[in-house]
């Protein structure tokens, strides 16, 4: 990437040859110890416990009978199915809308920064269920997003948006909007403007600029923030459940129905299995599709 | 669960002026185990406007006369007795249930057999799967036909669930429960011409070719408050949802109207907690609430059908018709078969799913 | 930078976007003021009975306590072991590095009912379920994903010549993490610290597992409060927590603008 290159050379001029840092790196691996004790014990650990109950039938025994239940009944793949579909729209309708958002949050000077700042944040200071019951009276036929749209003469019938799969979108896109933007704003913050004007005194163009240089510079911002909203939207299930309408049956609601209502915990622990390893393997198409590996590794 | 009162506001401005000082003075509660110095039973409740009643009929009675006090948590969730039971950390003593409980609980190894030489069960209503070795029937509550009464009125509403599905006569959208245990697939059949002696085993494959016919006009709803917000607003002509909680909405001034023909009788209840660090405790006040006395206690200060059929008689007239199951509801129920939910609940909702995705 | 029509345009977009974030938080808060038991919008008659019973009643005062405390602790823990984990894995090598990526996120991929159910059994055994302790560790668990992908992305784009350069000129490594990388990564770590808190302090579900019989969360009480009947004091209590977060974002504005200063390159 043009930009990275660019970067690269303009942090080789300072660099010093005889380099303490570098010799270190695997001491500082270690940095990264602490937190991983932390999460096995506290979640590693008991998760193995009930994932291991997956592999066992009905009757305590080893078997496969539980993921055979998900894979000859078609009702799981189905709803898997949506939800990858559901949390897919979401991030990608997310990025659409949240990249220019961060864009102008970053431009954004004095007390109009202010209002984007906390229009972001907003989100977050709302129980998600109060949230929910906000986006009804909003979106009813005869709320006040209808209303204002039939009294400005934008549309003469009352739209649906609410009790169907469009009010699951409107619902999941606001509540994940912050974690999109977030990221990207502070990659935007981070970024070295003279790379910008180098770009631009080469002769290139605005939009040239853009793709080349500072698009390419927020990516570990928009990769970031897409994994924590697509990641977040595929466990969701108050949204679609307040918000949807018939066809909306999403996997977390089903894990949910069997570790809560009917105390399948061995089938609910299959079905945690088969969204794990489905998060998993989307997580590893979309790195090597954005090529991002280099959000871990550092740039040298 | 179902239904809830008018909230009262608490507070006089003289309490709020008493408590905002007492909780200036007062340490933050921080988060720490229970000392149990006092006797006491740790009670699972649905909470709200109903564990306020209950506090009134049952808890402070049943502390002044015992000693024994009685804490409140909110929300018993079937995971969480799961999840205690297995770690020996059993928390509460008492829960209360959906019906289906009476056979998931044991078949998990998640309830007390009930001691039945302290609660006694003579007073309790006889029937069907109300009384088990590990469960006793709480209160009783149904699910009724409601309707919009600007657009139909005591002449014209749907009188049964054939009515119900029929869209070309009372046309709008009807606000049914999601779960498959919230009553549609009975209404389905009943709507179909089932009898209600041949209507269990539920023909689950029957019951949603009837839903096909009406699946455009529903309006799902994940819990009563939502189902009440569809009525109020007039989003829903129809409606199938807990007694009480059209009661409440009606009385604060929503335009809807009861229908009871086939209503459909069910029941909440209570159990005991394998593992409950309260057990005799815990029994005792199950006797109490569960007695004549309680029950009539109780349907002064709610409006959920009562266990113990002499308590009617306490009750000043008028009264037992604002009551679930009450006598203007005598003759016109179905009684739901819990016992059949709680065995076959997992493959009617994956059923039920399966059909909501086509 | 002049003002242009691209300029122009995307504030009017970003406008937009403002209200579509902001509306139904703030649709509550006529809501929040309605006299009788029920949300109506608009409200049918004004009065602040939710608001006095939200400070009458100590279960809520308990709960937002309880709620702010927990979500300080896990922030402050979980932002120093996501910070230091998140430069482990930029600055260092990681043996299974794949591996460690992917457990290191699993509290976020799995749902939080699973984390739920599965956490219990092994907090009850360590008698950690009930108490203010467990409920740090446990919302913990569940920040630290988003505190070491935000404060990783900001690292990853750091210009580490500069750090190089003071330890060149003799600072100690901790010395030159804290006073030159520190600051250039903050708005990746106030972002993350961000997460961190509002993991904590808007979670629900573990929250209901872990908190105990004995007292909850603010989100705990509000699940009950709009669950099983609509209690308008929810309404109320959401207001203030939005006024709340109004006031402290000014505040922690002003404070970053007083410390921008020397964040980007002279040019």
């Amino acid at each position: 990437m043009r930009g990275e290159a660019v970067n690269n050379r303009v942090g080789a001029a300072a660099r010093v040859t005889a380099d303490p840092d570098l010799r270190k790196s695997s001491v500082r691996g270690l940095l990264g110890l602490p937190a991983l004790l932390f999460v096995g014990v506290f979640l590693l650990y008991p998760l193995a416990l009930l994932m291991e109950t997956g592999f066992h039938g009905n009757d305590g025994g080893w078997s496969l009978d539980q993921y055979a239940r998900i894979a000859t009944t078609p009702v799981y793949g189905l709803v898997l199915w949506r939800t990858v579909w559901i949390s897919s729209l979401v991030t990608a309708i997310d990025f659409l809308i949240g990249y220019p958002f961060a864009v102008a949050l970053s431009r954004a000077k004095g007390w109009w920064r202010m209002i984007l700042l906390i229009a972001i944040l907003m989100p977050f200071w709302t129980n998600l269920l109060v949230r929910a019951y906000g986006w009804i009276v909003v979106l009813y036929p005869d709320g006040l997003l209808n209303n204002l749209l039939v009294a400005l003469g934008v549309i003469s019938e009352p739209l649906e948006l609410v009790q169907n799969t469009t009010g699951v979108l409107i619902g999941m896109t606001q509540i994940m909007l912050p974690y999109m933007v977030l990221p990207i704003a502070a990659q935007i913050g981070k970024m070295d403007q003279r790379l910008l004007r180098a770009s631009r005194s080469l002769g290139a163009s605005a939009p040239r600029t853009f793709v080349h240089v500072y698009f390419p510079l927020t990516l570990p911002g928009v990769f970031a923030g897409s994994l924590m909203t697509l990641v977040l939207s595929l466990g969701f299930f108050v949204i679609p459940a307040l918000l949807g309408g018939r066809r909306d049956v999403l996997i977390a609601q089903l894990i949910d129905f069997n570790l809560t209502k009917v105390l399948n915990w061995e089938f609910a622990a299959a079905l945690g299995t088969v969204l794990l390893v489905l998060t998993v393997g989307l997580f590893l198409a979309a790195r090597s599709w954005f090529r991002l590996d280099s959000l871990w590794n550092e740039a040298r | 669960m179902t239904e809830s009162k008018p909230r009262k506001p608490v507070s006089s401005r003289r309490t709020l002026l008493k408590s905002a000082a007492a909780g200036l003075m007062l340490a933050p509660l921080p988060l720490r185990r229970a000392f149990a110095a006092d006797a006491e039973v740790v009670y699972a409740t649905w909470g709200g406007s109903w564990a306020d009643a209950m506090r009134k009929a049952w808890f402070e009675p049943f502390t002044a006369q015992t000693g024994i006090k009685v804490r409140t948590i909110d929300g018993p969730d079937y995971g969480k007795i799961r999840a205690m039971v297995r770690a020996n950390n059993t928390e509460w003593d008492v829960a209360e249930v959906n019906p289906d409980f009476q056979w998931i609980g044991p078949k998990e190894g998640l309830v007390e057999k009930l001691d039945f030489s302290i609660i006694p069960t003579d007073q309790l209503v006889k029937g069907p799967n109300l009384l088990t070795d590990y469960s006793l029937p709480e209160a009783f509550w149904s699910r009724v036909i409601a309707y919009n009464t600007n657009k139909f009125n005591r002449d014209n509403h749907p009188k049964d669930f054939a009515g119900f599905w029929d869209t070309a006569r009372f046309p709008g959208k009807r606000v049914l429960y999601s779960k498959a245990n919230g009553g549609a697939f009975e209404a389905a059949l009943l709507a179909d011409g089932v009898t209600v002696d041949k209507l269990y085993p539920l023909d689950i494959d029957r019951a949603l070719k009837k839903l096909d016919k009406i699946k455009d006009d529903v309006l799902w709803y994940e819990t009563n408050a939502q189902a009440v917000q569809y009525l109020q607003d007039q989003r829903g002509m129809l409606g199938l949802v807990a007694d009480g909680r059209v009661k409440f909405i009606k009385d604060q001034g929503a335009p809807v109207e009861i229908e009871y023909a086939q209503s459909q009788l069910t029941w909440t209840s209570y159990v005991v907690i394998k593992g409950a660090p309260n057990k005799t405790n815990a029994m005792k006040l199950l006797a109490f609430m569960t007695s004549v006395d309680g029950q009539k206690a109780i349907g002064m200060a709610y409006t959920y059908g009562l266990v113990a059929p002499k308590a009617y008689d306490l009750l000043p007239p008028g009264r037992a018709e604002l009551l679930s199951n009450g006598p203007q509801q005598q003759g016109k129920t179905v009684l739901m078969n819990e016992k059949w939910w709680g065995e076959n609940l997992a493959t009617a909702q994956e059923k039920m799913d399966a059909w909501r995705l086509s | 930078m002049r003002l242009s029509l691209a300029d122009a345009i995307l504030a009017g977009f970003a406008g937009l976007v403002c209200v579509f974030l902001v509306l139904p938080s703030l649709i509550v808060v006529p809501m929040s003021f309605n006299g009788d038991n029920l949300l109506r919008f608009p409200p049918h008659s004004l009065s602040v009975t939710w608001y006095a019973d939200y400070f009458a009643l100590p279960e809520w005062r308990s709960a937002t306590w309880n709620s702010f405390t927990i979500a300080i602790a896990v922030t402050v823990l979980a932002t120093t072991l996501g910070t230091l984990a998140a430069l482990g894995l930029v600055r260092g090598r990681i043996p299974l590095r794949n591996l460690y990526i992917f457990l290191m996120f699993a509290p976020m991929i799995v749902p939080p009912i699973v984390s739920a159910v599965s956490m219990y059994g092994v907090f009850a055994k360590l008698k950690l379920v009930g108490t203010f302790p467990g409920m740090v560790l446990a919302h913990t668990v569940l920040a630290l994903p988003f505190v070491v992908i935000n404060v990783a992305a900001v690292l990853q784009r750091m210009d580490w010549s500069i750090e190089r350069a003071a330890r060149s000129l003799g600072a100690s490594a901790l010395s030159a993490f804290l006073h030159v990388t520190l600051p250039m990564i903050r708005p990746g770590l106030v972002v993350a610290a961000i997460f961190a808190f509002i993991t904590s302090f808007d979670e629900v579900v573990v929250a209901l597992y872990i908190s105990g019989s004995q007292s909850v969360t603010l989100p705990v009480q509000m699940w009950s409060g709009l669950r099983f009947e609509i209690n308008p004091i929810v309404a109320s209590a959401s207001t203030l927590l939005l006024g709340l977060s109004v006031l402290s974002l000014i505040a922690i504005s002003l404070l970053m603008r007083l410390g921008t200063g020397s964040r980007r390159p002279a040019p």
